[in-house]
């Protein structure tokens, strides 16, 4: 019998590491399941909070750092397009804070490196009359620097391809210079397969928008 | 005893993961409002979830005993807060409190238009003043378009709400300019010495500015320098009036940019007939050397110096008879240094240094000669220290020492020379106080003493500003200001006070992303304004006079709000002002002073032929002027002023180079503009005065302009790219 108390309670103390385990994993997974299907600001919201929630028990994982950015980008994104670009400050600045602490979890990570570059370039949106000349060529070179660790990262090439893309002709963007970037990141989403179900997969959608933008 | 200690096992295990805790409540801002989407959750752990569009959150955990609730939003302070897990049911229902910032927070705007490229307030950018139609690339020229100014169409500069001309005075990076414009003689208008791209910001202050600044009855035209060049270029203008060369070079932490033009209008006189005759149209060469170093993470160091010469000679109205024209020539010399440092010395203190010097040389000849010579050398501290969010404190103070010699040979070889020093020393002390983000005070004075005058002043200032909702916000602005008289009524004798103002504002704006609107009310008394008597032994001066201006200015921009891909603003300026001055036998509204003032300036971009065009309409109502043939002063009127300009920038290359091809027409329509009348000194054997009209040079003029930047290449859809 005291042999199956002690079993018992061998298997209790494990199961609560693994159900610790399983919790993050089961935690992460709804809330990448969330981020995949936003389609505006409160969806983003939503999945921001729940990044930011994980985040706070989990402090050694780069991934909830890493999503939440990803969340707070993609809501800079949507109060841009509704016309405030001043907005996206807020935003933005919260998305620094998460991928600074991503960058010291996992330093060198193509990963955290494109969502620099990706920051970057949303700070242009804040005014790109005057705040692209700064950022422009800084986000160009973080996300350089992020296809310099990984050439096979597909959000690397199409995150700098948006880039030129949106930047004015007037300062040296446009379609005919994106294009290429942008096929060579559909080449790559194309072969891409995801680790597991938390490993970044986003963007391929909107590589292949702003492809067949690039290619009217 | 096995079972029960199963049971305890079972009941402790079930107990366990039966015992949840419903968290719940309603999260608000300070205002009450609901928050929606806020994150709320317990610290370190996964337990939360985020509020509804109610505010209301509701989520259970499993923890027991003592647990932090946090809740987060953007744009709200993170908010913390111990409960306890004991009940079944926990209701909490917190108030967040939101982030003062830059957007949010109330700002002072009673007076200024501000233009800027990094401040919120963005009203006129450098851009903006050179594709404005009719300002001719010219600073003063484009801040003719904003409400508060009035047209003196003869004069070039700028007269602000009832103020002659030497009342508004320019400032680079907080430093004393003593020749802003050109040189003139009578009747043709002066431009602009500096060029509107030396500049990252403009603070155009139509009344109740800063304590920094002091020394100017009415205005003060506050110009940023940019900071380090952007890129290395080399870039060569060719214009109908000229042709300019620059280069500059970027190194990593600094850059050096020269350039220099040359001026000669006389090829342009040849072809476009002038109703003035020129003897020696103008002709100038002017240079300029840009330093720019950063001297840590966050310090800068800047010099610019400005160098320039011009001359020119036509015919002028005789002073005794209007109908006799005599020879007039002009020669200039002037020299600008302007140098500064900044350095943000912790969290809290900034530190800002500064030195000018200056030095004008000028030479007139006409039946009389006069020879000036004035110097400048300005030394400036101020400290600013952000205490905290809510309350800055900014000091300084300023050292000038102004040098002005003139000598006056008359027409019968009379010889007068005057000789003036001054030593000035300013201190100013201002406080901005946050009562809230949406109520803020500005209080502050300046002390000043002039060793000439013999004299101290003391000018307090307040603004204060609340905001009304997101976008509107009323402000009010009293102060004081002081002006030491100028030269030529200094020369008479000693004993002259200050001249002074009051200024009382009222100001309503609303701010949008894409449109601005913004009504401001004022009232300024002027008093100890400088009287001068022509007396048989001589001119007398004293500070008797005195003066009002009152008025109500408007102003409209939409940059693109509602015309797509088109910038237009609408001005309106009323003005009521009479003042009893300098040889004014009795108060009167000054011969510059017109009481409506308008403008509607228009731009468009048209992608397809990468080009924009614009247009100006400016109009005056009819101006005073005094004609000794009837019995008032100043009564008489001009008839109204009107201008329609336009102008086309195009870009393009010429061979492998970047290219802006660039025209314009001023007064395209050729109205017919008098800016007043001259009447002869001495009366017709009748005892009338013969009188000419002050008009134009030419009815219109026309620009056109080529600026090559060498090693830049455009196209439609890559715009500029360097090679």
């Amino acid at each position: 019998m005291k042999k199956t108390i002690i079993f018992l309670l061998s298997f209790a103390i494990c199961s609560t590491t693994f159900a610790q385990n399983d919790k993050y994993t089961a935690a992460m997974e709804k809330a990448v399941a969330q981020t995949d299907t936003a389609r505006n600001l409160e969806g983003f919201k939503a999945a921001g909070n729940m990044f930011e929630r994980i985040a706070n028990a989990e402090q050694e994982q780069w991934l909830p750092f890493y999503y939440h950015a990803f969340c707070q980008v993609r809501q800079a994104i949507i109060v841009m397009n509704d016309g405030d670009g001043k907005a996206t400050v807020p935003y933005l600045d919260k998305a620094q804070e998460s991928i600074d602490i991503a960058q010291k979890l996992s330093p060198n990570n193509s990963e955290i490196v494109t969502m620099q570059g990706y920051i970057y370039q949303g700070r242009i949106w804040e005014n790109p009359m005057t705040k692209g000349a700064k950022y422009g060529p800084k986000s160009g070179g973080v996300l350089d620097k992020a296809i310099e660790l990984n050439p096979e990262n597909p959000r690397a090439y199409y995150v700098k391809g948006q880039g030129i893309f949106y930047t004015p002709a007037f300062f040296g963007g446009g379609a005919d210079n994106a294009r290429p970037l942008l096929e060579k990141a559909k080449e790559l989403y194309d072969k891409e397969e995801r680790e597991n179900a938390l490993s970044p997969a986003w963007g391929s959608y909107y590589n292949n928008y702003l492809l067949e933008e690039a290619n009217k | 005893m096995k079972k029960p200690a199963f049971l305890f096992i079972a009941v402790f295990i079930s107990s366990f993961l039966w015992s949840q805790t419903t968290v719940k409540g309603i999260v608000t801002s300070q205002n009450g409002d609901p928050v929606i989407g806020a994150n709320v959750f317990l610290k370190d752990t996964y337990d939360g979830t985020s509020t509804e569009v109610d505010g209301r959150f509701e989520f259970t955990t499993t923890e027991t005993g003592e647990a932090i609730l946090a809740i987060t939003y953007i744009g709200f302070k993170d908010f913390e807060q111990t409960i306890h897990l004991s009940a079944n049911k926990v209701e909490v229902n917190p108030q967040i409190e939101e982030i003062p910032n830059e957007l949010n927070m109330v700002v002072i705007s009673a007076g200024a238009f501000e233009a800027s490229d990094e401040k919120k307030a963005v009203m006129l950018s450098s851009l903006d003043i050179v594709t404005t139609a009719g300002a001719t690339a010219d600073i003063a020229g484009a801040l003719n378009t904003l409400p508060g100014t009035q047209t003196v169409g003869e004069e070039g500069q700028l007269f602000v709400r009832g103020g002659a001309a030497y009342e508004t005075r320019t400032f680079i990076d907080g430093l004393f300019v003593q020749n802003p414009y050109s040189s003139r003689v009578p009747d043709i208008p002066a431009r602009g010495r500096f060029s509107p791209f030396l500049f990252k910001g403009t603070m155009f202050s139509t009344g109740g500015y800063s304590a920094e600044y002091g020394q100017a009855l009415s205005s003060a035209l506050i110009l940023n320098t940019n900071d380090l060049a952007p890129a290395t270029t080399t870039g060569v203008s060719l214009m109908t009036v000229g042709l300019g060369a620059s280069h500059t070079h970027l190194w990593n932490k600094s850059s050096l940019a020269v350039s220099g033009n040359y001026i000669n209008i006389a090829p342009y006189n040849t072809i476009i007939p002038q109703d003035r005759e020129w003897d020696k149209p103008y002709r100038g060469v002017d240079g300029q050397i840009i330093f720019r170093q950063e001297v840590s993470e966050t310090g800068i160091f800047k010099l610019n110096i400005n160098g320039s010469h011009g001359s020119l000679g036509l015919q002028t109205p005789g002073f005794e008879d209007v109908t006799q024209t005599n020879p007039l020539s002009l020669d200039n010399n002037n020299f600008y240094l302007n140098s500064s440092f900044k350095e943000i010395l912790d969290d809290h203190w900034t530190l800002w240094t500064g030195i000018s010097y200056s030095d004008d040389q000028e030479n007139i000849n006409e039946l009389f000669s006069v020879n000036t010579n004035e110097r400048s050398a300005q030394a400036k501290v101020t400290l600013t220290n952000n205490v905290s969010q809510y309350f800055k404190i900014k000091f300084g103070g300023e050292y000038l020492r102004n040098n002005f010699d003139e000598k006056f040979i008359s027409s019968t070889g009379e010889e007068f020379t005057t000789e003036l020093t001054d030593d000035y020393g300013a201190g100013f002390v201002e406080a901005d106080i946050y009562l809230s983000k949406d109520f803020v005070a500005r209080i502050g004075t300046r002390a000043e003493f002039s060793d000439m005058l013999e004299k101290w002043n003391m000018a307090p200032r307040i603004s204060l500003a609340y905001k009304t909702g997101e976008k509107g916000q009323f402000s009010l602005a009293y102060g004081q200001f002081f002006q030491t008289p100028e030269h030529e009524l200094l020369r008479f004798g000693t004993g002259l006070d200050y001249e002074k103002a009051d200024h009382y504002l009222l100001n309503y704006q609303v701010m949008g992303e894409k449109r601005t609107f913004r009504i401001e009310g004022y009232f300024k008394k002027y008093n100890n304004l400088v009287k001068q008597y022509d007396e048989m032994e001589g001119i007398f001066t004293n500070n008797g006079g005195d003066g009002h201006a009152r008025g109500v200015d408007i102003f409209y921009r939409d940059k693109g709000g509602t015309l797509k891909k088109a910038d237009f603003w609408i001005s309106y300026s009323f003005l009521d002002t009479e003042r009893d001055w300098r040889d004014y036998p009795q108060a009167a509204t000054p011969t510059f002073a017109s009481k409506h003032n308008a403008s509607i300036v228009y731009k468009q971009w048209l992608p397809k032929i990468t080009s924009s065009i614009g247009f100006t309409y400016s109009y005056a109502s009819p101006r005073p002027y005094n004609d000794p043939n009837t019995g008032g002063f100043n009564d008489n009127r001009t008839p109204s002023y009107h201008d329609l300009s336009f102008n086309v920038s195009h870009l393009t290359n010429i061979g492998r180079h970047f290219t802006v091809l660039y025209a314009s027409i001023n007064n395209i329509p050729g109205f017919d503009n008098t800016f007043g009348y001259r009447y002869s000194s001495t009366s017709n054997p009748d005892g009338s005065f013969t009188g000419i009209p002050v008009k134009p040079a030419a009815k219109r003029f026309f620009f056109i302009g080529c600026f090559i930047s060498i090693g830049q290449r455009f196209s439609k859809d890559n715009g500029v790219t360097s090679d």
